[in-house]
């Protein structure tokens, strides 16, 4: 268990601070695991009540592994859900679709300056348990016991997933590849993602 | 070599997570083979893509959207930050807030089309239900029928149906039913869950109840003084614990609190072990 200071003037953080200094890891995890913006702003508070609500069941550990666990069996629990539900209501494809299709949110600039968007689309079109394992690997640079922890897998299960979710992101990019982007000449016309060469 | 490779065995080289023999035998087999050379080098390229997406921009006032639900304000994140009631920690604020979204008071509970299993899921999402086992079944005489997810209603019987003796058994109890009140059904929706439908002068009145401990964070829900119980509003039903049970009333603001009135147990003091999470949590 941690220590408690004993020191009297110690004040544990508010909540207000809790949410403020953990909020953007999770919504980070959110936004990677689900691919759009609305979708990983309903996970991400859906993670803080969770953790609202579950104080008192928290056993000794980091405050960040709690959350990762959480914010990932929440994702996996709602795409199981989903894929029970196989009738989807109009719409649902737009909704679905990776991000880079999209075209209407005012996170729009941002991404289109700052991120590859074809890298998410990429990781959107991986399973969910190897987009858990690739995301939780190497963008929250988890080692693979702590992935295992979080899925609650082996660790040969953990090697794997990576393994293959990352062989999938490269047959899905290849077209980012050296040797692609050569064949592309100086213009940089590289074919598009899936095209026969 | 021949025959072997590296396989996903090259992901924890590229990872850095090989160690001892492992990785000294992985190395001896890469410095002779081209096809491992090129799955870790392309293993690399994949990494560094991926690892590429680390940056992501928060939507403006997520934080505050959060904190203003956490809080129970208004969904426009009223509460300025670091102030207020979204600043203090949770059990050292006594103030009352604005009632929540339903879906705070819903979450994590199965879509419900029956307004006791609707209660059902409330409860769940408020409670931590403890000792329930299959005994808790045989302990309440008037509601045989055990249904989860059936909209029907057992029928308790008419014989008793206006005396408290009728209250299903193991469950806190009013001490007498108000006049002119009678139960009309009472059901175990599973067990440790009873689901009773009363009369109160003509009025329906609906209450739920589960084995359990109220786990409210503190001023989310509006807390009301009701009766002479500390109750809560969670979307339109008055909540309590009583005794070692939470209980949950629903129908018209009188006949609720004529019948809270009839229960003579004190509310027990339950964010103590909030608080005491907290603290486990922040003194990480």
């Amino acid at each position: 268990m941690p220590e408690i200071p004993e020191d009297a003037t110690w004040q544990p953080p508010t909540w207000d601070e809790v949410v403020r200094e953990y909020s953007p890891q999770v919504y980070r995890l959110a936004y990677r695991l689900t691919g759009q913006a609305a979708d990983a702003e309903d996970l991400t508070q859906e993670v803080f009540l969770r953790v609202f609500r579950s104080l008192d069941g928290y056993r000794p550990g980091t405050f960040s592994g709690w959350l990762h666990r959480i914010t990932t069996n929440l994702f996996l629990d709602q795409v199981r859900r989903k894929q029970r539900q196989p009738a989807f209501p109009l719409g649902s494809y737009e909704a679905d679709a990776p991000r880079a299709n999209r075209v209407d949110e005012p996170e729009r600039s941002f991404e289109m300056s700052n991120l590859d968007l074809d890298v998410q689309a990429a990781l959107g079109a991986l399973a969910p348990e190897y987009r858990a394992a690739v995301v939780l690997r190497d963008i929250e640079d988890l080692t693979y016991e702590e992935i295992a922890d979080v899925l609650g897998v082996s660790l040969g299960t953990v090697r794997s997933r990576i393994h293959r979710g990352r062989a999938r992101l490269r047959e899905a990019l290849a077209h980012r590849s050296p040797q692609a982007q050569r064949a592309a000449g100086p213009l940089g016309l590289a074919p598009l993602p899936g095209a026969s060469s | 070599m021949i025959g072997w490779h590296l396989g996903a065995r090259v992901s924890e080289l590229v990872d850095d997570h090989l160690v001892g023999a492992e990785r000294r035998r992985a190395l001896d087999h890469l410095a002779s083979c081209r096809s491992c050379q090129e799955e870790v080098e392309q293993e690399r390229r994949a990494r560094r893509v991926a690892s590429s997406l680390r940056c992501v921009g928060m939507p403006a006032g997520l934080t505050d959207r959060i904190l203003a639900v956490s809080a129970g304000t208004a969904a426009a994140g009223t509460a300025a930050p670091g102030t207020g009631a979204a600043g203090a920690a949770p059990w050292a604020d006594g103030a009352r807030h604005p009632g929540i979204t339903p879906r705070l008071a819903l979450v994590g509970a199965a879509a419900v089309g029956v307004a006791g299993l609707a209660a059902v899921g409330t409860l769940y999402a408020l409670g931590t239900p403890t000792g329930r086992g299959p005994e808790v079944l045989a302990q309440v005489a008037p509601a045989p029928t055990l249904v989860v997810g059936n909209a029907g209603l057992a029928d308790a019987g008419d014989d008793e149906a206006s005396s408290p003796a009728s209250w299903p058994r193991g469950f806190v109890a009013p001490t007498a039913l108000p006049t002119a009140a009678s139960i009309a059904q009472a059901q175990v929706l599973e067990p440790g869950v009873v689901l009773v439908e009363l009369s109160l002068d003509g009025t329906p009145v609906t209450v739920v109840e589960a084995h359990g401990r109220l786990e409210l964070p503190e001023g989310v829900f509006d807390a009301t003084a009701l009766a002479g119980h500390v109750a809560h509003e969670v979307d339109g039903w008055w909540v309590t614990q009583l005794g070692d049970d939470v209980v949950a009333v629903r129908g018209d603001a009188g006949a609720v609190a004529e019948l809270l009135a009839a229960f003579d147990e004190p509310a027990p003091e339950w964010s103590a072990r909030f608080e005491a999470g907290w603290r486990v949590v922040t003194g990480d």
